[in-house]
């Protein structure tokens, strides 16, 4: 299918690795969710960035130091703006979402929680966003709970009232499940918290690759993501928080680039976004997730989204027709992302068998060991779309799958 | 390395597909004096022994699993082996298994040739964590 704004073709070509074969096959790559492949235009900007502009920031005085500053800077308003926050102060470079959480849980836990205090996640979130709220509620004394997922992977909204009461001190759930695909829903479920006057944690993780989001319109009071799922470099990452809460919250790391006086009597901080980042940052991550959202902008997301939600249709429909696959999570609103059990197959047998036709998917836990748990499986095989995938992969992959069926008997 | 069908059937050669599917010593030991727990919390493959002890010395043991076809395959055919002498030679076998994996040893001898299947799943480095789980789970004594 062609939509208007989007040539699928022209799209593939600006991601080189997509062009490249596996054992005599093209690469299949349908593990968007895990990591997405990089556009020209980014591998570009990191290149030249080695290449031509290198210097350390915010502490030169030459051209290099000067000129990089400014493209940081530039960056981070470019970030705020990508996600509709009204100042880029607010935005706080990480190493990825799982850095971001840590930052707010680990503030949180210095800060705010006490004894008998709640924090509120989901049954549906990702280790990143379970862990570092296990290790505050053991250190504050705070109890976690969770809201629980329905047979359809969608959330328990009829819970989640009774969960949001006088003790809770945050509610951090994500957006877009990348188990499940799963796309909670945000707007409702931050009123709630709200109207008990609760901050919300977003993690924005696997939103953002398939859709813009806007967090003054969410209202979310912390929204994360990580860099390498939006097309960009790894080991880079975005918190973004209300400054109300940024303040409150104490440093995360210290040292150089985060401070505004050192004595031996006493340091003083930084405001914001420099309290929050000690140390030189991954200014190349910077410039490269610069670039991947330079590339996003570039292309017409509405258009790509439709592209993304034909591919999961069609994919879904040929999948269904296999013997004995079933589909885990059948929520009414969806990503492009297709977690699968074959009865009888374990899904590494079925990762391993469908690399070597080329195809690269996930076979595992996805970092979500109490939601597979809490439905019976150890791990499941997962299918992701990204808008640069096209018909005939997932042609391909439901053909392998058939293929598959067949060898296993 | 070209992986197509071919090396899959090295990979899943009859031997794996058939201790696949008919696992040996599969289930609970009724009379079992202790459990044993392997887990790869990379894939969240499970494997777990229940040996039956006497006097301190191994005399039985069955498994069960929640895990890949390597992996179960691997696990029956270690206790299909082992159980043949009731493991009086475990040791060995066990060293024969493991040198299999690790390429240190080329073949598994006359004695126990059913090994030799272990050996094809070295083309495949993510898969050889699966088939080490129970050799690494059931050590000799």
């Amino acid at each position: 299918m062609v939509y208007k704004n989007f040539d699928i073709e022209a799209v593939r070509a600006d991601f080189p690795i997509l062009g490249r074969e596996l054992g005599g096959h093209p690469l299949t790559y349908l593990d968007n969710a895990a990591t997405a492949q990089k556009p020209q235009s980014v591998i570009e900007a990191l290149r030249r960035y080695y290449a031509h502009e290198n210097a350390n920031i915010h502490r030169g005085v030459h051209y290099l130091s000067e000129h990089l500053t400014e493209a940081y800077e530039e960056t981070r308003s470019m970030v705020a703006n990508f996600i509709g926050a009204k100042d880029a102060a607010e935005v706080i470079f990480t190493r990825g979402a799982t850095e971001s959480i840590n930052l707010i849980a680990q503030g949180f836990t210095e800060s705010i929680l006490k004894q008998g205090d709640e924090i509120l996640i989901t049954h549906m979130e990702h280790h990143a966003n379970i862990v570092p709220w296990q290790i505050a509620a053991e250190k504050s004394g705070a109890k976690l709970k969770v809201v629980p997922v329905l047979a359809d992977g969608s959330l328990d909204m009829e819970a989640v009232p009774a969960l949001l009461n006088e003790r809770t001190r945050i509610f951090a759930f994500v957006h877009t499940s990348n188990t499940l695909g799963t796309i909670n829903p945000a707007v409702e479920l931050i009123e709630m918290a709200h109207a008990r006057n609760i901050p919300v944690l977003l993690d924005g993780s696997q939103v953002v690759p398939h859709a813009q989001v806007d967090v003054s319109e969410l209202d979310c009071d912390f929204f994360v993501f990580s860099g390498h799922k939006l097309f960009g470099p790894t080991g880079i990452g975005v918190l973004w928080g209300k400054r109300e809460w940024l303040e409150r919250l104490p440093p995360y790391q210290s040292g150089g680039d985060m401070i505004e006086r050192v004595d031996f009597e006493g340091t003083t901080f930084k405001g914001l976004p420099g309290k929050f980042e000690a140390g030189t940052p991954h200014i190349a991550g910077v410039i490269g997730l610069g670039a991947a959202i330079k590339y996003l902008k570039g292309l017409d997301r509405t258009a790509a989204l439709a592209h993304e939600q034909k591919l999961l249709e069609v994919a879904t429909k040929g999948l269904l027709e296999v013997p004995g696959l079933s589909i885990f999570g059948t929520a009414p609103e969806k990503a492009s992302v297709l977690s699968f059990v074959i009865e009888g197959l374990h899904p590494h047998d079925i990762g391993t068998f469908l690399n070597a036709d080329g195809i690269a998917i996930r076979a595992g836990h996805h970092c979500t060991q109490p939601l597979l748990k809490e439905f019976g499986f150890a791990a499941t095989a997962r299918a992701s779309f990204a808008f640069y995938n096209s018909l005939e992969e997932v042609e391909r992959l439901v053909a392998a799958v058939h293929k598959l069926r067949k060898f296993f008997g | 390395m070209k992986k197509d069908t071919e090396s899959l059937r090295q990979l899943y050669q009859a031997t794996i597909l058939d201790h696949n599917k008919n696992p040996r010593h599969f289930g609970v030991l009724p009379e079992y004096t202790e459990t044993i727990e392997g887990y790869n919390p990379l894939c969240g493959d499970k494997v777990t022994f229940y040996l039956k002890r006497v006097e301190g010395k191994l005399e039985a043991a069955t498994f069960e699993c929640a895990a890949c076809a390597i992996c179960k395959a691997s696990a029956s055919m270690l206790l299909e082996l082992a159980m043949r002498d009731n493991f009086c030679s475990y040791k060995e076998l066990h060293a024969t298994g493991l040198g299999l994996l690790d390429g240190s040893q080329s073949d598994a001898g006359k004695a126990i040739t059913e090994l030799d299947a272990l050996g094809g799943i070295r083309s495949f480095p993510s898969r050889i964590a699966c088939a080490r789980l129970a050799w690494d789970t059931l050590k000799p004594d």
